[in-house]
């Protein structure tokens, strides 16, 4: 696994977040979210999202298992302009994380499918939640660039957002 | 050289004469997951070399090959620029010395890198001194009780035994699904482990992610995803937990359900995750 590129937003809050130029030489993405709490976004709820290339989409889907610890949810969305890398319940003071895995991302043969695992504990009966879910991006058009925004807000100060890659080619140097 | 050949023979009847080898000139340098290929070109004059040996600046990170290119050398450190130099040496060491350096080349590893293993054998786990250069840590476990019922691994961070920790979970055991939490709790949960009454080789398997680890200016979040599957009954999990501390962790403790230990043959490893700078 090899390091693309990482942001973390500093000085004020950002509405989205965008990689571009994502390197085609790697096999598979993972994303790695941190989000200090939900008030330095904006307080509420909401889908924390991306969206390939560019232009949000027409017919994102989504499908996630969930508990917020007082019960157990399956659901599925269509139509999303999005897909999810993860979901902000309250947590006013309490990091949310989120671990993502985007497979095939170059390939231009195929819809691309993302899956994955997040949430954050409140130390509290309110608010925890925590996920497992998959994202579909239905383009066969490789993945240059990813722009990730959330719900209702913005990202607070000292949200980090790290881009990895997965490949098996070896390393050649003078 | 000219050998007077009536003393040759009478004093040292059974000397061979050999040559030294020259300096091989340098080639590439190549990585190959941990190693490095050292190539290079033997010298046209001077005896045939039995063995080469490459050895790195800095660092003297030294590896042989016999007779032939390249040498594969390891061990070298990553974000370092290290150059090599080669010489052949003959069936009694000797040599004309080591070759002109290589291009240098700095090893890159990736992001995860290995920090550290532990293997206990009816113990618990501890992983103590945890770098602070990476941005996030990874728990692969394969994991079974020395004692006791199939759970939750505990973990506990930088010896705070304290009501600090909080989690929630999701549960499916087959048949039925559960979740529920704990506030206030005195560990965290960082995987899964195989009951000690289990058949005998069946390991529960777990992956945890303790995100922004080395922050001083916020608390700890860590998701896990496990599972033991025992042949009839089992369970997939997934809990995030929470260590309401503001300190960099640097070391972590790690016991089986109930503070038990662990059973031989359980592993765990620790790996650090490097973001972009």
């Amino acid at each position: 696994m090899f390091a693309i590129a990482s942001q973390v937003v500093s000085g004020s809050t950002a509405s989205t977040v965008t990689f571009s130029n994502i390197p085609q030489s790697y096999a598979h993405l993972e994303i790695r979210s941190f989000i200090p709490n939900s008030t330095g976004n904006s307080g509420g709820t909401g889908n924390i999202w991306w969206y390939p290339n560019g232009a949000s989409l027409s017919n994102g889907t989504i499908h996630e298992i969930s508990t917020n610890a007082s019960g157990a949810a399956s659901g599925a969305v269509t139509g999303l302009p999005w897909v999810r890398t993860g979901y902000q319940n309250y947590s006013a003071a309490y990091p949310i994380v989120s671990v993502s895995t985007l497979l095939d991302y170059s390939n231009t043969n195929k819809f691309k499918t993302t899956k994955y695992l997040g949430g954050s504990d409140t130390n509290a009966t309110t608010n925890p939640y925590i996920s497992f879910g998959s994202g579909l991006v239905q383009t066969t058009s490789a993945i240059t660039s990813i722009t990730f925004g959330i719900d209702n807000g913005y990202f607070a100060v000292g949200t980090r957002i790290s881009l990895y890659g997965f490949t098996t080619s070896q390393i050649t140097g003078g | 050289m000219t050998l007077n050949s009536r003393s040759a023979k009478l004093s040292s009847p059974n000397v061979k004469v050999q040559d030294v080898p020259d300096k091989p000139t340098p080639g590439t340098v190549s990585q190959s997951g941990d190693n490095f290929n050292v190539s290079f070109t033997p010298a046209t004059t001077g005896g045939t070399a039995a063995v080469y040996r490459a050895v790195s600046s800095p660092g003297n990170f030294e590896g042989i090959s016999y007779g032939s290119s390249p040498v594969q050398v390891s061990g070298l450190l990553s974000d370092t620029a290290y150059t090599f130099t080669i010489r052949g040496e003959n069936s009694s060491g000797a040599t004309n010395g080591y070759s002109a350096a290589t291009s240098a080349i700095t090893p890159n590893y990736g992001a995860m890198q290995q920090i550290a293993t532990a293997t206990p054998s009816n113990q618990q786990i501890s992983f103590t001194n945890i770098p602070q250069t990476y941005t996030d840590l990874m728990i692969v476990m394969s994991a079974r009780n020395s004692s006791g019922s199939s759970g939750s691994v505990e973990a506990r961070f930088n010896g705070d035994s304290g009501s600090n920790y909080s989690y929630t979970y999701f549960q499916g055991n087959g048949s039925s699904v559960s979740y529920g939490r704990g506030s206030n709790a005195t560990v965290a949960v960082v995987g899964r482990s195989a009951g000690s009454g289990t058949t005998s080789g069946i390991f529960a398997s777990s992956i945890c992610h303790i995100l922004n680890y080395s922050s001083t200016s916020s608390n700890k979040t860590l998701i896990e995803r496990g599972a033991n599957d025992e042949n009839g009954s089992g369970i997939s999990e997934m809990w995030i937990s929470l260590w309401r501390s503001n300190f960099a962790i640097t070391s972590i403790s790690i016991a089986s359900p109930g503070q038990g230990n662990f059973a031989s043959g359980t592993t765990a490893f620790l790996y650090g995750i490097k973001a972009a700078s």
